[in-house]
């Protein structure tokens, strides 16, 4: 279920800063996750996990891990 | 549909899919949606880029000469940018008297542009002076919306955190539901089609009045004035045929609603509608009963309406059912038919589905109208900020005044018709004749009341035309009655019970009259809620109280 719910994210994160994968990728250190990314990252885990993030929450997610440990939080 | 799953739905498109780009106007940030609609459309078989335009250029684009693959998502604050949460409250509270102009002027501009508009009620910051004035705006911006062609969509999906701090107004999680609203208004024709057509009857069905103009005096037939509501029966009798239900709801007496469908002059007859509901109480509880007898959901009807504020109340007090505006003009109902059908569309007709007006039928045998509460209209009201004009007539211009004693059949104190003669003698003896013009915020309605009190404080004639039954404008104007310089402490109606004024008598029957009579202060006290509905001008005055 950990697993599953890790890829569906790294599928979702990657496809948004369009790499092959997120894992290992922090956002101050690539150049295709921008403020607009992070605005579409958001809005995409709001549509697959039909959660409503908040700003400051939102605003953290720097890694694939901080995006799997967010989600897990809201669900 | 899912994030993930909208990416998979694009990507599985095989690579000679039709292609097609859309432009997605909005004044936010709306890339968001792009996914989504692209995947709507993927699953109808087509690719789709999706194009937006250049941030808060919305209102330059309707400028613009309209393009065909275009599809306008607005907010309240693109009609009215003081409404924007962006940019703060405005210094002062809006007057929406001053709006007017603007208003009508982007609502023409939009029509005629022609293009696929959604609009979502979104949420406004507090711009108006009160709550009540604030409903009004919110109501006028949808009548607006509605006016302009566009499908409405609830606020639930704008996301105010998101949109203050991003500029993106729709949250995740309701991104699909308004792209499948966005695809759905470009390719009109849901999957599961809409079952049952609620249709108002005076200037819909046919062009004028039952209760006024008499059985004579409507048209309905191909030349002139009825060829639109001619056109809109055989649609009507078209999807009768393919199975769905049609139903009346109007503000008659049942037997004035029905009787043109007896007559047997008209496209549709009494056997096309499943039911056809004369009632003068709120159309949302007419239509929420017949669809409970019905044993179907809400989410089954499409209401079609001429007037704004019946719509609004439907789609206020029932916001599954889609309400459509009946156009004012005829270069506007193609457009109307199309939208119409779109709801209804279906493949094939089965046997069942020509039966089903009979089956259902026989299932609402003896179905009588609702005679409940239905809309708390009190909030409604308020909205509407009417204003009532108060005019005596007795000495000059009483021309409009008689006219309505002698037309008004349902709203009528006796029936009686006067001549000038009459008149004459009942003013000369020092009797009065008062009538009053009421406006709101959807326009002028014209002098829509008149009485005639003899000296002696009997009111000898009492009339008010239909087209504003349900607004306590009657009560009002008769708590202003009692402000007048009238000898008698004690008013006496002079009333006859007719075959036609039935609302007349509902009305009355509030009162609690002892013989007709009723004492000037306690009849004031009794209709006192209903005069703070609205404002009071004097046609002699030139400031409002």
């Amino acid at each position: 279920m950990e697993a599953s719910l890790r890829d569906d994210i790294d599928a979702i994160l990657s496809s948004i800063i369009k790499l092959d994968t997120a894992e290992g990728v922090h956002r101050s250190q690539c150049a295709t996750w921008d403020s607009m990314a992070q605005v579409a990252l958001v809005s995409a885990l709001e549509g697959e996990f039909d959660l409503a993030l908040s700003l400051d929450d939102a605003m953290q997610l720097n890694t694939l891990d901080d995006c799997v440990e967010l989600v897990n939080r809201y669900l | 549909m899912k994030y993930l799953q909208a990416q998979r739905t694009v990507a599985s498109l095989a690579d000679d899919a039709p292609a097609s780009t859309v432009l997605l106007a909005t004044s936010f940030q709306s890339e968001n949606l792009d996914l989504y609609l692209q995947a709507r459309h993927a699953l109808a078989g087509h690719r789709l880029t999706v194009q937006h335009l250049p941030f808060n250029t919305l209102a330059q684009q309707s400028y613009t000469a309209a393009s065909l693959d275009e599809v306008w998502l607005m907010l309240p604050w693109d009609w009215l940018p003081e409404t924007d949460w962006r940019t703060g409250l405005p210094a002062q509270p809006l007057d929406l008297a001053d709006l007017e102009a603007r208003l009508a002027a982007q609502e023409q501009r939009l029509r005629q542009r022609g293009m696929a508009i959604l609009y979502l009620d979104a949420p406004m910051p507090p711009v108006m002076a009160n709550q009540a004035l604030q409903a009004q705006l919110a109501h006028r911006l949808r009548e607006a919306a509605y006016r302009a062609g566009a499908r409405l969509l609830d606020g639930e999906a704008f996301e105010l955190p998101s949109y203050l701090n991003t500029g993106v107004a729709i949250a995740g999680r309701s991104a699909d539901a308004v792209a499948k609203a966005l695809y759905e208004l470009r390719y009109p024709g849901p999957k599961v089609p809409r079952k049952v057509l609620v249709t108002d009857l005076d200037q819909v069905m046919w062009q004028g009045i039952i209760g006024e103009d008499g059985l004579e005096g409507i048209q309905y037939r191909p030349d002139g004035a009825g060829y639109p509501h001619f056109l809109y029966q055989q649609v009507l009798q078209r999807l009768k045929h393919g199975g769905t239900l049609i139903a009346a709801v109007s503000r008659n007496d049942a037997d004035l609603a029905r009787a043109p469908f007896e007559a047997g002059s008209m496209t549709l007859n009494d056997a096309d509608l499943v039911a056809i509901l004369g009632s003068y109480q709120p159309k949302s509880a007419q239509i929420r009963h017949l669809l409970e007898q019905l044993d179907l959901g809400l989410d089954a009807v499409v209401f079609v309406d001429d007037n704004p504020v019946e719509l609004s109340e439907v789609s206020t007090a029932l916001p599954e059912v889609q309400c459509l505006q009946f156009p004012e003009s005829v270069a506007a109902f193609p457009d109307f038919l199309a939208r119409l059908l779109a709801h209804f569309e279906q493949d094939t007709t089965s046997q069942e589905d020509r039966q089903r007006t009979e089956l259902y039928r026989t299932r609402l045998k003896g179905m009588a109208p609702v005679n409940a509460e239905g809309a708390d209209l009190t909030a409604f009201l308020s909205s509407l900020e009417m204003q009532l004009t108060w005019h005596d007539r007795s000495e000059t211009q009483r021309d409009r005044a008689l006219q309505l004693i002698n037309k008004t059949n349902q709203f009528n104190l006796n029936g009686k018709r006067w001549t000038d003669d009459e008149l004459d003698l009942v003013l000369g003896q020092g009797g009065r004749l008062y009538s009053a013009s009421l406006a709101d915020a959807h326009g002028a309605h014209g002098e829509i009341m008149a009485c005639l009190i003899d000296v002696e404080g009997c009111i000898r004639a009492w009339v008010m035309s239909c087209r504003v039954l349900q607004r306590q404008v009657e009560a009002a104007f008769l708590h202003v009655l009692t402000e007048q310089p009238i000898a008698s402490e004690t008013l006496v109606f002079d009333r006859v019970n007719t075959e036609r004024n039935r609302p007349l008598q509902d009305f009355l029957d509030t009162l609690a009259l002892d013989h007709n009579r009723i004492k000037r202060d306690r009849l004031a006290q009794q209709t006192q809620a209903a005069r703070a509905l609205f404002t009071l001008r004097n046609a002699t005055e030139t400031s409002p109280t």
